[in-house]
């Protein structure tokens, strides 16, 4: 084939029809697995390069105009960054020439700006290539055109524009044999004048045109520090990208909108936002509670037997060995693992929420309230969450851009009463107001929220002053489907996050109070092991801190006992109340006789107020380990200390407005 | 629903505005009023949702009496 | 043909540097539109100046990749699904 044309490269003919590998190169939002998926049916194989860790897909491909053709498809994202091993396998690929015979470059003509820099990174190698352009429907329907003819022409490339409803793809494979039947194209140059392309007129001097070398090229994007080369191809792709497409000039209305209009109006909005946390809220513990009733029954269970088993084998049964492996650290293990169903609900629920773009509308609706109390509308879904259980609640605190905040809500999140206090809210509320406990648990989570709303206006005017007001400025994204991989994915990540953060303290403090319980007061009789409840360590410690009871109303150990046990997890104060009293004994009537008499009479009182002090102090030391995570050591504490006085203020309030009444 | 011009008004505000994507001279459209007195205006394909207080900052004129 | 408005790459570098963490707060920011933003995003990240990181899971934007499970940094396929999701956000490398 003579030709007058001045070549620069030495163009190596493409190899025999028989051997062809195409590769298919683009950023994996852009339709690129779709097509390849299209175009080999089901005969993918996925598996590492050879050589490398980088897993690529392969398949094979039959046309007619082609014949068979190896496709690989290529990882890879925006570009051929050699810092990634993806990228840098594909940069590779496509520049080795002989490994690979020519590239289908995908482009999303909905998001035709950021696809063109891939193309044109792989324009800049003499690579043979053709750009399929895919998502031209989304374009449509936001009112974008593509022209392809504009887009060949400035990548030197055919365009093949892809119809998904037709699944035609002969036009791809039409161009891509007219290309591997031509020598590689010239590559896009880069000069000091602007991003070009050299055309056949250039003289052979041109050193515009060398191909580059992959390594030199990305090398000079990545050390040049004034982005003077990244600049230059930035400018040619959105000069590109304007040239090619068409927008109309007024905002379509989609569907988004439409469903906006009611989901953001001022009274179906709030309406709306009430029944979606009471579907979070419903959802979580009515789906965790059998999956947490059944991990409890199974660590009390078969685990517990098991290990005793075990111990027995070895002849350590009824040993202090055996009490701290299966009171101590089973019985921690165990209660974190029961944490595990609820946190996994709430946190898919809320990744759910995000993901579909319901949450930044939530954060609309919720603006005005939560604006009274110095945060931004999206605070109201930790505090949401936290009614559940505070720990992922706290967690939940993250979807809050501003620090300022997520200290402020991660503060005030222990405050929402939890589930596990409601535990004993039906107890006590059975015990001493047996002929109103309904209405005495619906007073205690209004007090719930009227403590949220004390402790924010007492923070703010004291700790956290310079808030500022945030007027709300929020992006509202499309509505869009949540993929349920997406879900699962940042679940499990949340989940690991808690599980590192929390399983160590809540071990640690199981076994330590169950040493406690152990160990003899001092100056009592019987050995470690080996003593009854009433003189153990636990009992005087308990008998101690009572003292600073005095004013509550409900100055005595036991009852005291079971808040040091609930400063631990308040899952445990029943059953550790209980276990302060002799096997056999009623609780109810057990405890309603020492309110009697460490209240003077006045047990109602007393009672409300241990309720009251239930409520407002700390809930458990999984929410520690979980605020320390979140908002440091320091404020954690301020965070304690401000529990455990506004709950001993309030209780003393409480019983001694209530035992001057009654 | 009418297409606007915007032009801020106070000067604190301007920033925040700035920073929204409003300029002098950026066309937006108001799409709905929400509940607490804002609204969500469309910028292109963007959607925004601002408050009664951001909304007050903007001095807007309409496309009737821009075109004079 | 739809005019849009120019920006430099130094620009929304800054941006980035600056908190913005989509191509939406970039535009806003800088006075550009979306679409130009995001293309700006794709252009400093073939560069390596800037790149994708999670902003819940704690495991990349404070603990650091150790715990992270893919290989190749976060430019790899594996983070890219999440993108648009809100759970990633773009960082400047090294920040």
């Amino acid at each position: 084939m003579a030709d007058t044309i001045p070549r620069h490269s030495d163009p190596a003919p493409a190899p025999a029809p028989r051997s062809r590998v195409v590769a298919l190169v683009g950023s994996p939002n852009s339709g690129k697995s779709t097509l390849f998926n299209a175009l080999t049916g089901a005969g993918r194989a996925v598996g590492n390069y050879p050589g490398t860790t980088v897993e690529v897909g392969t398949g094979r491909w039959t046309s007619a105009s082609l014949g068979d053709v190896t496709l690989t498809d290529l990882p890879g994202a925006y570009s051929l960054d050699p810092l990634s091993p993806d990228e840098a396998l594909t940069a590779e690929l496509l520049h080795g020439g002989s490994a690979l015979d020519a590239a289908v470059i995908v482009c999303d003509a909905a998001h035709l700006g950021r696809s063109l820099v891939l193309a044109a990174h792989v324009r800049q190698l003499p690579v043979r290539s053709v750009v399929a352009l895919t998502m031209s429907d989304v374009a449509d329907r936001r009112g974008v055109t593509v022209d392809t003819d504009v887009l060949a022409e400035r990548l030197g490339v055919p365009v093949v524009r892809l119809d998904p409803r037709r699944r035609d793809v002969s036009a791809l494979a039409r161009a891509l044999a007219q290309v591997l039947d031509e020598p590689p194209p010239r590559p896009l140059a880069v000069s000091s004048d602007g991003v070009g392309r050299c055309t056949p007129a250039c003289p052979p001097e041109c050193t515009a045109c060398q191909p580059a070398d992959v390594a030199d090229l990305t090398a000079s994007l990545t050390v040049d520090d004034d982005l003077e080369r990244a600049e230059q191809l930035f400018a040619w792709v959105t000069e590109t990208t304007e040239l090619a497409t068409t927008r109309p000039p007024e905002a379509r209305r989609t569907w988004t909108d439409r469903v906006d209009r009611w989901v953001t109006a001022p009274i179906v909005g709030p309406l709306v936002f009430l029944a979606v946390m009471w579907g979070v809220f419903v959802l979580t513990t009515t789906v965790a509670a059998p999956l947490q009733d059944g991990l409890d029954a199974l660590f009390t269970g078969p685990v517990t037997d098991a290990a005793r088993a075990v111990l027995g084998a070895v002849g350590l049964s009824g040993s202090l060995v055996e009490g701290f492996v299966v009171d101590g650290l089973i019985a921690g293990v165990g209660m974190l693992l029961t944490f595990l169903p609820l946190m996994a609900i709430m946190f898919a629920l809320l990744a759910l929420l995000e993901d579909s773009g319901y949450m930044a509308r939530a954060a609309v609706v919720t603006d005005r309230l939560m604006g009274r109390l110095g945060l931004p509308g999206r605070a109201f879904m930790p505090l949401v969450v936290g009614f559940g259980c505070n720990v992922p609640a706290i967690s939940a605190v993250r979807v809050l851009p501003d620090a300022r905040h997520r200290l402020l809500t991660a503060l005030l999140v222990p405050f929402t009463s939890c589930s596990a206090r409601l535990t004993v809210y039906v107890m006590v509320a059975a015990t001493f107001f047996p002929d109103n406990a309904g209405t005495v648990v619906f007073l205690m989570y209004v007090t719930s929220i009227v403590l949220v709303i004390l402790g924010g206006l007492l923070l703010r005017s004291t700790l956290i002053r310079s808030m500022g007001s945030d007027p709300l400025v929020l992006d509202l994204p499309t509505y869009q489907r949540p993929s349920v991989r997406l879900l699962a994915g940042a679940t499990w990540m949340r989940l690991r996050g808690f599980l590192q953060t929390a399983s160590g303290i809540i071990v640690a403090t199981v076994a330590v109070v169950w040493a406690m319980g152990v160990i003899p007061a001092p100056g009592a009789a019987g050995s470690v092991g080996d003593v009854p409840v009433n003189d153990s360590l636990y009992a005087w410690i308990s008998e101690h801190v009572a003292v600073l009871f005095g004013p509550t109303g409900f100055a005595e150990w036991h009852a005291v006992g079971a808040l040091i046990v609930g400063f631990v997890a308040k899952e445990a104060v029943i059953s550790s109340w209980a276990q302060t009293y002799p096997a056999g004994s009623d609780l109810s009537a057990s405890v309603f006789a020492d309110f009697t008499a460490a209240s003077g009479g006045h047990p109602q009182a007393a009672a409300a107020a241990f309720l009251v002090f239930l409520l407002a102090y700390t809930p458990c030391v999984a929410t520690l380990a979980t605020q320390r995570r979140q908002i440091g050591m320091r404020w954690t504490s301020v965070g304690v200390v401000m529990q455990l006085t506004m709950a001993w203020v309030l209780a003393v309030a409480v019983f001694q407005i209530g035992s001057t009444i009654s | 629903m009418m297409v606007e011009s915007c032009h801020a008004d106070s000067v604190p505000v301007t920033r925040r505005l700035a920073e929204l994507g409003i300029r002098a001279g950026t066309t937006v459209q108001v799409l709905t009023r929400t509940s607490g007195g804002g609204a969500i205006l469309a910028i292109g394909d963007d959607r925004i949702a601002v408050s009664r207080e951001i909304l007050r900052g903007v001095r807007v004129l309409t496309e009737a009496s821009a075109r004079g | 043909m739809t005019p849009t408005t120019r920006v430099s790459l130094a620009a929304v570098l800054a941006a980035v540097a600056g908190g913005a963490g989509s191509a939406a707060e970039v535009a806003r920011r800088t006075g550009c539109d979306p679409e130009t933003a995001e293309t700006a995003l794709a252009t400093l990240a073939s560069t390596g100046r800037i790149r994708r990181a999670l902003v819940f899971a704690g495991a990349c934007a404070t603990d650091g990749c150790g715990s992270c499970g893919s290989s190749g940094g976060c430019a790899s396929a594996g983070m890219a699904s999440l993108v648009g999701s809100g759970l990633t956000a773009w960082r400047v490398v090294g920040s």
